[in-house]
């Protein structure tokens, strides 16, 4: 998506007021659907997306198969919510615990979404001219950018490390929850280990390039604020006051 | 650019806040202003702790107290900041994609004069000309996340020259590169030094630095084990091989000639370099030729096949086409080395034999099972791996618990497992170290966890990824002397490696891949270059099968000897 980062902020910002405001599943769906279809308007090509979706999939599912048979009945406020489509023991799935379960769905898919559409062409200027345009201190800046910009190594590291236990005869696709829970710190350990030491790293290659040197950095472009971006911005703006009028006001898009 | 100054250490000493030893013991030593240094040891010897130091980042940002000083000229660094340090001596770290920072290439090599406020066409430029030096010019626009090695090592280099310091300090620059990359940066730092640049490097293949560094420095635990020339140093294989320090084949070669010829004269040093070795055998040979080298181990596909790869093709999600077809049959029992310059395939095509990844079109056969019909966890009681970084693997609490991490995923019962990590343990050296944390473990204990891991589960193939990557030479000696001995019980071995000497020395055959396509396949010897390849060529003709090694050389050598002239 081209547009200049504080557009892309507002977008944020939007998507995220209207996918916790509303916990009806149709509502986030239209959000998500909105979502996509400003994307294909603004040509923002979605190769990649689904690189980011696939590996939390099996979580997403787990999270709403949780939802679906532990929502409390007290949070649902009609008769038909309150039906029950299922029970085996004490573990039951009613109308309204599926559609919380749906409706969580589709909020992760939407946060990831959103947050993989602005980030993805955020450039390390882009952070440090919005910071100082912002008056927000330098080493916030540098921090947001760096951690952006080791999120492709992180990533790297940890599909190395899941193909290494796999090669030892890790079963990563296991459905039973004990052995798979035995699987995720195989992966977790080495990751965060390795995060510690790419974070030590960093650390020391930054003071390298003479970071701290001074309190600012040259500026290597400008910020620029075109109509495209303004109405961008503008329609994200009045999604956000439109979607907590709609939840607050007129009690739309609940359960 | 003038000439850089003189960096020199006076009894530097310091220990990491919670380090239970001294990483740096009372160092005394000068690195002369616009030469080439080199810093050498062990595993855990301190030779990244003691380019931390030139720079200031040991100890302002690591912690502690370090003792003595170091002088930047007649600067001392203790009175100056890390950033201000780094303007007069910059440090390219050893992993090269930890050091990003930039999202494109051109954002991180204008990083280090941005922050020091210089103005927007300078520090373009000076980014420009940085990347043109390593060979990335063109490369601005390029997202760093989709560099190979080869090229975040030489972006992270740029990112430091575009500071244009003094003195460049590298900290195992050529370790993840192939030999092609290695000569190119090698080129590179030839002309920064040629400029008046001070270069130091800490390095563990000797190749790159003899012909370069004029001053070496050896650390052994923390402390000054050897100063002086390396060509002194090298001259002593034993000395270098006792400090962890892999030696130079030409003196090697010199001290085997001579072990097994007793009525030799000895030299008063011995070669060190290639000319130099030509010249002393030439006078001593005085036109005796060696025999051929042994072919025994020269084994080509037999019956029956371990791995048989037919028609393999495969690309990643979204890109082009990595592997085209490749046809390819490994023995049981062969140790064959997969060759080819970074991005060539080696690491995809292996990834396939136990299922890591599917091939789009083709066949593979493993044992002459269709692995299509496996799953990924059968695969590997069949298929061992040993990754390049141990560090991706070990997460349990105890070395016993890692090793019989895959029984357990297999499901064996606990009698078994007991039975069979103790085996291991007793096999790979371990069993002394079962109880101990395995990430507390030297770098080089590591890879052996990793390896025992892996042999648990009594794979027929084992597959090594780059084994000297990050591995002092004792540590590549334990582990290549494993491979072998699990060879010779049977066991098919594939290695990928950059390392020519070491294919030569242990690989029945070489496989070379270039571009996802078999371009070579071969005798092991005579598909590599070595220093003692290029010897043999020189003495005796391109015709001339070479040894294996510098041992192997001087057991021919000293055989032509015993001949009557």
């Amino acid at each position: 998506m081209k547009a200049d980062l504080r557009a892309r902020l507002a977008l944020l910002l939007a998507v995220t007021v209207a996918v916790l405001c509303f916990n009806h599943p149709l509502w986030n769906l239209g959000v998500l659907v909105g979502l996509y279809l400003l994307l294909l308007a603004t040509r923002t090509p979605l190769r990649g997306l689904l690189g980011m979706l696939a590996p939390i999939a099996p979580i997403m599912a787990l999270v709403a198969v949780f939802a679906a048979v532990a929502t409390p009945d007290r949070i649902l406020h009609d008769s038909a919510s309150l039906r029950v489509l299922w029970q085996w023991g004490p573990l039951r799935a009613t109308v309204g615990g599926v559609m919380m379960g749906v409706t969580f769905l589709l909020r992760i898919v939407a946060m990831v979404t959103v947050t993989w559409a602005v980030l993805r062409e955020t450039e390390l200027d882009e952070v440090l001219d919005l910071a100082a345009h912002w008056r927000l201190p330098a080493w916030l800046s540098i921090m947001v950018s760096s951690a952006v910009a080791a999120i492709p190594n992180l990533a790297r590291r940890r599909e190395q490390i899941i193909q290494a236990q796999q090669a030892r005869g890790a079963p990563i696709d296991v459905r039973n929850p004990i052995r798979r829970w035995g699987v995720t710190v195989s992966i977790m350990v080495p990751l965060i280990t390795s995060s510690l030491l790419v974070a030590e790293d960093l650390s020391s290659a930054l003071s390298a390039r003479g970071y701290g040197a001074h309190r600012g950095m040259t500026k290597m472009r400008d910020l620029r604020w075109v109509p495209k971006d303004i109405a961008l911005a503008a329609v994200c703006l009045a999604s956000t006051v439109a979607a907590l009028v709609l939840r607050l006001g007129l009690g739309l898009g609940a359960l | 650019m003038g000439r850089s100054a003189d960096l020199t250490l006076e009894g530097v000493g310091y220990r990491y806040p919670r380090g239970e030893r001294d990483a740096l013991r009372e160092i005394s030593t000068v690195f002369p202003g616009g030469g080439c240094s080199a810093v050498m040891g062990a595993d855990g010897a301190g030779k990244s702790s003691l380019l931390k130091a030139l720079t200031g980042i040991v100890p302002m940002l690591s912690g502690g107290q370090l003792r003595g000083r170091v002088r930047y000229g007649q600067a001392d660094l203790a009175q100056h900041r890390v950033s201000t340090i780094t303007e007069y001596i910059g440090l390219v770290l050893q992993d090269p994609a930890s050091q990003v920072i930039g999202r494109t290439v051109a954002e991180d090599v204008t990083f280090g004069p941005r922050n020091h406020l210089v103005p927007r066409e300078e520090a373009e430029r000076r980014g420009a000309e940085a990347l043109e030096r390593v060979g990335l010019a063109g490369f601005e626009a390029r997202a760093t996340a989709e560099l190979s090695g080869g090229e975040l090592q030489r972006l992270a280099i740029a990112g430091v020259l575009a500071l244009a310091p003094d003195v460049l300090c590298l900290d195992e620059a050529t370790a993840e590169l192939d030999p092609a990359g290695a000569d190119q940066l090698w080129t590179v730092l030839d002309e920064l030094r040629n400029s008046g640049m001070g270069i130091v490097l800490a390095e563990g293949d000797p190749h790159g630095l003899l012909p370069r560094a004029e001053h070496l420095v050896v650390l052994d635990q923390g402390a000054l084990a050897w100063q002086g020339s390396p060509t002194e140093f090298f001259a002593h294989p034993e000395q270098a091989a006792a400090l962890g320090v892999r030696p130079a084949p030409m003196p090697q070669l010199a001290a085997s000639l001579l072990a097994a010829s007793p009525g030799l004269r000895r030299p008063g040093r011995l070669p060190v370099s290639l000319q130099e070795t030509a010249d002393w055998l030439r006078e001593t040979l005085g036109g005796r030729r060696p025999p051929s080298p042994a072919t025994d181990r020269v084994a080509l596909p037999s019956v029956p096949a371990a791995i048989e790869l037919e028609g393999l093709r495969f690309s990643y999600a979204g890109g082009p086409e990595v592997l085209h077809g490749i046809d390819l049959t490994i023995g049981a029992g062969e140790f064959v080395a997969l060759l080819g310059a970074n991005g060539s395939g080696k690491t995809t095509l292996v990834k396939h034999l136990n299922g890591l990844l599917r091939p789009n079109a083709g066949r593979v056969r493993l044992l002459g099972r269709d692995t299509a019909n496996s799953q990924i966890w059968q695969l590997a009681q069949l298929v061992g791996f040993v990754f390049q970084d141990p560090g991706h693997q070990l997460f349990c609490g105890t070395v016993a618990d890692e090793v019989g991490y895959g029984l357990r995923m297999a499901g064996r019962a606990s009698d078994e497992i007991r039975r069979r990590v103790a085996e291991v343990l007793e096999f790979t050296g371990l069993s002394d170290v079962a109880g101990q944390n395995p990430l507390t473990l030297p770098r080089s204990r590591q890879q052996l966890v990793a390896m025992a891991s892996t042999l648990v589960s009594r794979p027929q193939v084992l597959v090594i990824d780059e084994p000297t990557t990050g591995q002092d030479w004792n540590g590549v000696q334990s582990l290549m002397s494993l491979v072998e001995r699990l060879n010779a019980e049977g066991a098919t071995i594939v290695m990928i490696s950059h390392d020519q000497e070491l294919v030569a020395q242990y690989a029945h055959r070489a496989i070379t891949l270039s571009a996802g396509r078999v371009i070579a396949d071969g005798p092991a010897a005579t598909q590599v270059t070595t220093e003692v390849t290029r010897l043999w060529a020189e003495l005796f003709g391109a015709a001339m099968p070479p040894p294996r090694d510098a041992n192997e050389a001087g057991q021919l050598l000293a055989a032509a000897i015993r001949e009557p002239r």
